[in-house]
């Protein structure tokens, strides 16, 4: 038993001290004066008053970022004249007209008995929409009339009524809102808030939203929140929870609308000031990221979401500084030192030396912790830099001068056709005189004649190589240069670029002025239509057009020799003799033949076909000759089949 | 028996049954035939080109030995039973019109 109690005990302990070492996240930032200044642009022209509802997200919107209302006597004029006698008046604007008179608190009061009256019966009604019962509450409760028991109960079932037929987001946004003002009646929608919080998209594991965006969210988060308070119970929202849905009420701090801002800043205004979670922003101070020699000081602001301070001081410390790229460990455990402003605290973090580059700090604030992102600085100089001219062949040395930053140097070098022209510089480190790489090394060359008149004309620029001892070369033998130039010889301006992110001094340095003699623009080529083989070529920086694409018959193979052609023809014709011989010894005899009309015709007509087709073949097309060959063979076809009907009957007659 | 002799015996018996009108359609078949081997010979020993002239005139030969034996066939009083109501006449006037069509074919091809 004894042992029993102890290890209980022990669990106990255990927990108790993960949970007060378990640190939260933090916001990355907060309602800025310069975002409150750009909310009132936006809802500055409800003030002129057009209608009620702009006037009232003015109204309000002032009201939440603690600036007085202006002209707050017409404000309460036009509220009134807008109310009227208070007897035909909508929800919604009773809702906004209430609000207005509200917030202003020295108006003449309103015919409250008769808006009440109105607003009761449209709680009372059955039909009444969720949105219409969300005014009319609301307004009753700025006008501080309570609901009578039976009110409430008829209130609560229509609205579990309208949640059956259609529980959205929106709906129970509204619901919430309600119950909020019910007092212990509106414990039927806290069993709903638990439903509503599962629905919560996250995005990028950084923003809780709601679907619907920011006016369902902020419709909820005040829901939920309220109903917990006027309940007294915790609300199901983590708090790692709610810091998300702070960062996405912060994510939307450019909305466009006068009731967008009104949303957000009433959420916002309700999340930092709820008694169960209270988001805690932790960020670089304006413009905080940047840390030099000049300027040691990490400086975080911790502040709420509101840009308010904390209302107890917490202490502020480094958890780990790692360096990005290698995650080595820098600094850890080390405390802010507070500073007069309550938000503002700051440590030198220059005291370690560190290298330049860029580090994660984790940052923490009792239990809340995140992560800022700085970048160390530092100067870079110029060791030596050399500049000269060599032979492009690399048989001998290159003769060299040393320059010294930031001077030019005094005499003009000169470089032909034959040279290359080199520079070797090494950058160091200023703080440690470590020789270093930078991100940017470049040699600009540009025309001077140019440079001077204004014109920005030639100018090209060169990427310097390092090599393994971090000595940056530019070596540019001038043959080979010569096309990128132009072939514009003359004096031209060399300066040295060097930029870097983590460099506070990154520059652009004038080093010499050299002259550069390029060869001759070699001739054009002469355009030379070569045949078969290319038709065309084509020139660098030369547009022509290309040759026109002609259609190409078949190339005619090469012909027999005329003896052997005609010797086959004479072969082709030769079995014609041959038809004939045979014929003539079969004895075949055209002494039957009948000289009638039709035979003549027919054979005429035959002949006459053939004939046609020859000429056909040599001249005609296909549509005369079938024109000429139809006129034939009916003729021809006529004249046949008489003869051969003839020719039949006599032969039957035999 | 040798084949000299079956040649012989062959060339006898033609002389002497088949009509003189069947005679006189083997001798255009042979005429026909031997223009058409003369063109193949011509394109295996020089060329094919001018190929659309040597398809049509190849073609325009087998064709008309085509159409030859199908006028053969019809003459042929041996095979009366078969072509009944055809009368050679009728026979020679469909050779003429086979040949028309397929000669203006031929031309058109011939290029």
């Amino acid at each position: 038993m004894e042992e029993g109690h102890v290890w209980c005990l022990l669990l106990i302990v255990l927990i108790m001290m993960a949970w007060s070492t378990s640190n939260h996240p933090s916001t990355d930032s907060y309602l800025s004066v310069a975002d409150k200044a750009r909310f009132k642009k936006v809802i500055d022209p409800g003030f002129k008053l057009d209608d009620l509802s702009t006037a009232y997200y003015a109204v309000i919107g002032y009201q939440l970022i603690e600036e007085p209302v202006p002209k707050s006597a017409e404000i309460c004029k036009f509220v009134q004249d807008s109310v009227g006698d208070g007897s035909v008046i909508t929800p919604e604007n009773a809702f906004y007209a209430v609000g207005i008179w509200k917030a202003l608190g020295s108006c003449k009061a309103l015919p409250k008995t008769a808006i009440a009256k109105v607003l009761t019966a449209a709680i009372e009604k059955d039909t009444s929409a969720i949105p219409d019962l969300y005014f009319a509450v609301k307004a009753l409760t700025s006008l501080s009339e309570k609901l009578s028991e039976s009110t409430t109960g008829k209130l609560t079932k229509t609205l579990q009524a309208a949640l059956k037929k259609d529980d959205s987001l929106l709906n129970l946004g509204y619901t919430f809102n309600i119950a909020s003002d019910l007092g212990l009646a509106g414990l039927f929608a806290f069993e709903r808030v638990e439903d509503a919080v599962v629905q919560a998209d996250e995005v990028d594991g950084r923003y809780l939203q709601f679907e619907g965006g920011l006016s369902v969210t902020s419709l909820l988060i005040n829901g939920i929140f309220k109903l917990s308070s006027s309940l007294k119970k915790t609300p199901p929202v983590t708090t790692g929870q709610t810091v998300k849905l702070a960062n996405y009420l912060l994510s939307r701090r450019s909305v466009q609308t006068p009731k967008g801002v009104v949303s957000l800043l009433s959420s916002l205004t309700t999340l930092a000031n709820n008694e169960f979670h209270h988001p805690i922003c932790i960020t670089l101070a304006d413009g905080g990221i940047i840390v030099s020699a000049q300027q040691p000081l990490i400086k975080v602001k911790v502040c709420d979401i509101l840009g308010r301070p904390l209302s107890k001081t917490p202490t502020v410390a480094v958890n780990t500084a790692t360096r990005i790229g290698d995650d080595a460990v820098v600094m850890s455990k080390k405390n802010f030192q507070a500073s007069s402003d309550k938000t503002l605290f700051t440590v030198n973090f220059m005291d370690i030396k560190p290298e330049r580059g860029f580090y994660n700090i984790s940052v923490s604030a009792d239990s809340v912790s995140n992560i800022v992102t700085v970048k160390v600085l530092s100067e870079v100089i110029v060791d030596y830099l050399e500049i000269g001219t060599g032979d492009a062949d690399q048989t001998t040395q290159p003769k060299l001068t040393k320059v010294v930053y930031p001077n030019k140097l005094g005499q003009k070098i000169e470089a032909d056709s034959q040279q290359k022209l080199v520079v070797r510089f090494l950058l160091k480190d200023a703080a440690n005189k470590k020789p270093i790489r930078v991100h940017q090394a470049f040699v600009r060359i540009s025309s001077v004649s140019e440079s001077k008149s204004d014109k920005h004309g030639h100018e090209i620029i060169f990427v310097a190589e390092p090599d393994a001892s971090h000595v940056y070369k530019f070596d540019m033998p001038l043959a080979t240069a010569a096309s990128t130039f132009g072939y514009q010889s003359g004096d031209y301006n060399l300066e040295l670029v060097v930029g870097d992110a983590v460099l506070s001094n990154s520059f652009q340095w004038t080093v010499a002025e050299v002259s550069l003699k390029f060869p001759e623009l070699p001739a054009p080529e002469p355009f030379v239509q070569t045949g078969k083989s290319v038709p065309y070529k084509q020139k660098p920086l030369i547009y022509t057009p290309l040759p026109e694409i002609k259609h190409m018959f078949r190339e005619p193979e090469k012909r027999p020799p005329v003896f052997v052609s005609n010797l086959f023809t004479g072969l082709c014709l030769l079995p014609v003799l041959i038809l004939f011989i045979l014929w003539a010894k079969l004895g075949v005899n055209i002494s039957n033949f009948p000289f009638s009309l039709s035979a003549v015709t027919f054979h005429l007509g035959l002949g006459s076909i053939f004939v046609l087709m020859g000429i056909f073949w040599l001249q005609l097309n296909m549509f005369v000759t079938l024109k000429y060959l139809f006129g034939l063979s009916i003729v021809t076809f006529l004249s046949g089949n008489k003869l051969l009907s003839y020719i039949a009957h006599r032969n039957k007659g035999r | 028996m040798s084949a000299l002799n079956v040649v012989g015996k062959f060339w006898q018996e033609y002389t002497k049954s088949t009509p003189k009108k069947l005679k006189i359609i083997d001798a255009y078949l042979l005429y026909v035939f031997l223009t058409g081997v003369i063109q193949f010979e011509y394109c295996c020993l020089v060329g094919t080109f001018p190929f659309n002239s040597f398809l049509s005139g190849f073609i325009s030969c087998i064709s008309c030995f085509v159409l030859g034996v199908c006028l053969r066939l019809q003459v042929n009083p041996q095979n009366k039973s078969q072509f009944y109501g055809i009368s050679p006449e009728r026979g020679f006037a469909d050779f003429i019109f086979a040949h028309i069509i397929l000669h203006i074919v031929v031309m058109n091809f011939i290029g």
